[in-house]
């Protein structure tokens, strides 16, 4: 009897495991997505299409 | 503390520095290193083992996995894993090499001990020489040893792929990365640790127990059997789990004073060479040496902090008037729970690099140091395990460490984050944070619920604040995958077995899938050249950012446990 249920309880983890993996498949596909939307790299000086903007702030000079 | 003692330390930390960073680069030349197709040192050769095992297990070494698809090859690598030890450890009394004739372990130690060795915990709820048989040690635990730490290293690898390659679909193979560690890397080691062990003195036979009579006439079994081998993996993989039931107090497991040496420069070389050939393959070796400088600054600290604390011995002790003081005859300090052969500075190092890499192996009872001397130990697993961690895992919670810390320097100043060129979003953010609360969650959670039990009080041979401390110390070394014992609580009960299992499963694999999807997830991504704006993650400004970090992250998480634990015992004294 205490085997069927420590098996069981293993089995159960690792399904609960896939189950995460697959959560986390679609938390980082879902957020992919947003971000090829957006395209924007304002903090590099550049706008969505790639344009070089007027003033690009330095991070280690204002150290 | 002593000269002996410093001198010791100091031994300990060049050998590591000279010798971490060349196994470093020969590990990152078997992982493979971006736009460097030069064969491996040793390639025929190992090659040679290697090209029949992917034959006969149908893999194509050729042929990448995306993220999800090395997750669910290291979850089902792991279930297979747990059968077959659980397996053998109920049935070893129908199996050979059994001298003891003992029968099948309890169901409910099965569980704990199948879970311990595949999660690379190694806590022992079993005393070695009187529960398990040769083949239970050698086919069951041991086989353990290697897979679970090559798993480990896998995952870090792929991590590093991740963050190393650009706009790839791809983190390499699990089945590759899991074969090339154990042969190229782990059993080569292992196999001259083994020697340089048998020759001070380690067991290694097939012998059952040896009966002899004493000098007073009385009768004693000795216990023999396969140990160095064992023991080699157990400190290189940083498993962690004894042949004996004291561990490497044992003087059949840790002979001699040089012995003890060896196995400690052991637990550390391979976390800490993970560094070096985490620069290599990133092609930043800036980057390795900054995280390998975090690693050595947080383990340093611990390690002088726990031999100050055990050096200067127990102020109770001093009430009563015991000589605690070094001379010719003794080495000093809190001499409680530790062997003669070591001493108290040896034994507390030990303790912070045992602590320090998720290895778990004790030559010294942990719960007999001084309330801080323990802890430190204590506070060393709650980290993380990232100073330097095991192996391969330590890394990995160093780097969500560093992409934590880069995101909260990218806060102050209104600043994308990104590490290594590459943005740190909203996607992988979740993932860390994911990270971060999986092991407090089963620790705290766990050992609060001990506390409220009768049925786990009863497990407690301390009242008060030690108690508690025992409580904590079990399921924090549980849930870190680390598998040290504090002592003095007995958890070989349905309860502790059943609790610390989950708490180790928890504690491995919803650590390892967050890992990996941040691995897949950068990998997707196009790094950018660094610009005057970008912030630096190689200085000694980022790696003080990181270690404020790790210290933040588990203090916020953990000081409220250890105020009523080993702090209020130190003020009690």
């Amino acid at each position: 009897m205490g085997d069927v249920v420590f098996v069981a309880a293993i089995v159960a983890f690792f399904a609960l495991t896939v189950t995460y993996v697959r959560a986390c498949e679609r938390l980082v596909g879902r957020d992919t997505a947003a971000e090829a939307v957006l395209g924007a790299d304002t903090d590099r000086g550049y706008d969505g299409a790639g344009r070089r903007l007027e003033s690009t702030p330095t991070f280690g000079r204002e150290l | 503390m002593s000269t002996a003692s410093w001198l010791q330390l100091v031994a300990l930390v060049a050998l590591v520095v000279v010798t971490a960073p060349i196994l470093g680069r020969y590990m990152a030349r078997v992982y493979g290193t971006e736009g460097d197709d030069r064969p491996a040192p040793g390639d025929r050769f190992f090659g040679a083992i290697e090209r029949p095992i992917y034959r006969l297990c149908g893999i194509d070494p050729r042929r990448e996995q995306r993220w999800t698809a090395y997750a669910l090859s290291v979850v089902g690598f792991s279930a297979a894993s747990f059968a077959l030890l659980y397996a053998i450890l109920r049935f070893q009394g129908s199996l050979p090499f059994n001298p003891y004739d003992f029968g099948g372990v309890d169901e409910h130690l099965a569980f704990n001990t199948a879970v311990s060795f595949i999660t690379n915990t190694n806590w022992q709820s079993y005393g070695g020489e009187t529960t398990l048989s040769h083949l239970s040690q050698m086919a069951g635990l041991t086989v353990q040893n290697f897979v679970s730490a090559a798993a480990g290293m896998a995952v870090m690898a792929a991590l590093i792929r991740g963050l190393a390659r650009r706009r790839a679909s791809s983190i390499g193979n699990f089945w590759v990365d899991l074969t090339r560690t154990t042969v190229r890397i782990l059993l080569p080691l292992s196999f001259v640790l083994a020697l340089v062990l048998v020759s001070q003195g380690v067991v290694q036979n097939f012998h059952g127990h040896t009966e002899v009579t004493t000098v007073e006439g009385a009768t004693q079994l000795i216990p023999g059997g396969p140990a160095a081998s064992q023991i080699a993996i157990k400190q290189l993989g940083t498993n962690g789990g004894g042949f004996f039931n004291v561990n490497s107090s044992h003087p059949f497991e840790n002979s001699t004073s040089f012995n003890n040496f060896v196995e400690n420069y052991a637990i550390l070389l391979v976390p800490f060479a993970l560094a070096f050939t985490y620069g290599h393959m990133v092609r930043d070796r800036r980057q390795g040496r900054a995280v390998f400088a975090i690693m050595a600054a947080i383990w340093l600290v611990m390690s002088l902090g726990a031999m100050g604390l055990e050096a200067n011995g127990n102020d109770r002790l001093d009430d009563l008037a015991v000589d605690q003081d070094v001379s010719s005859e003794q080495s000093g300090g809190s001499m409680e729970g530790k062997e003669v052969r070591f001493g108290p500075a040896a034994s507390a190092l030990w303790a912070a690099s045992t602590t320090g890499t998720s290895n778990g192996s004790v030559n010294s009872m942990h719960d007999s140091f001084t309330p801080l001397g323990g802890g430190i130990a204590l506070t060393h697993m709650m980290l993380g395990e990232v100073s330097p961690g095991g192996v391969g895992v330590g890394l990995n919670g160093m780097l969500i460490m560093v992409i934590l810390s880069v995101f909260i320097a990218g806060l102050m100043v209104g600043r994308t984050p990104e590490y290594l060129g590459k943005k740190i979003q909203a996607p992988e953010m979740k993932l860390v944070v994911l990270y971060v609360l999986a092991m407090p969650l089963v620790l705290l959670g766990f050992a609060a619920t001990s506390v409220l039990l009768d049925s786990a009080l009863t497990s407690q041979n301390n009242p008060g604040a030690h108690g508690l401390s025992e409580i904590l110390y079990a399921f924090t070394s549980a849930s870190n995958n680390n598998g040290s014992a504090f002592a003095g609580l007995t958890t070989s009960t349905q309860w502790y077995d059943t609790t610390m299992g989950l708490a180790m499963l928890v504690g491995r694999f919803f650590l390892i899938v967050p890992v990996l999807a941040i691995a897949g997830s950068m990998a997707r991504k196009q790094p950018a050249p660094a610009t005057a704006g970008t912030f630096p993650t190689h200085t000694p400004l980022f790696g003080g950012l990181v270690v404020g970090v790790v210290a933040i992250v588990a203090g916020l998480t953990f000081f409220a446990a250890l105020a009523l634990g080993p702090i209020v015992e130190q003020l009690s004294l």
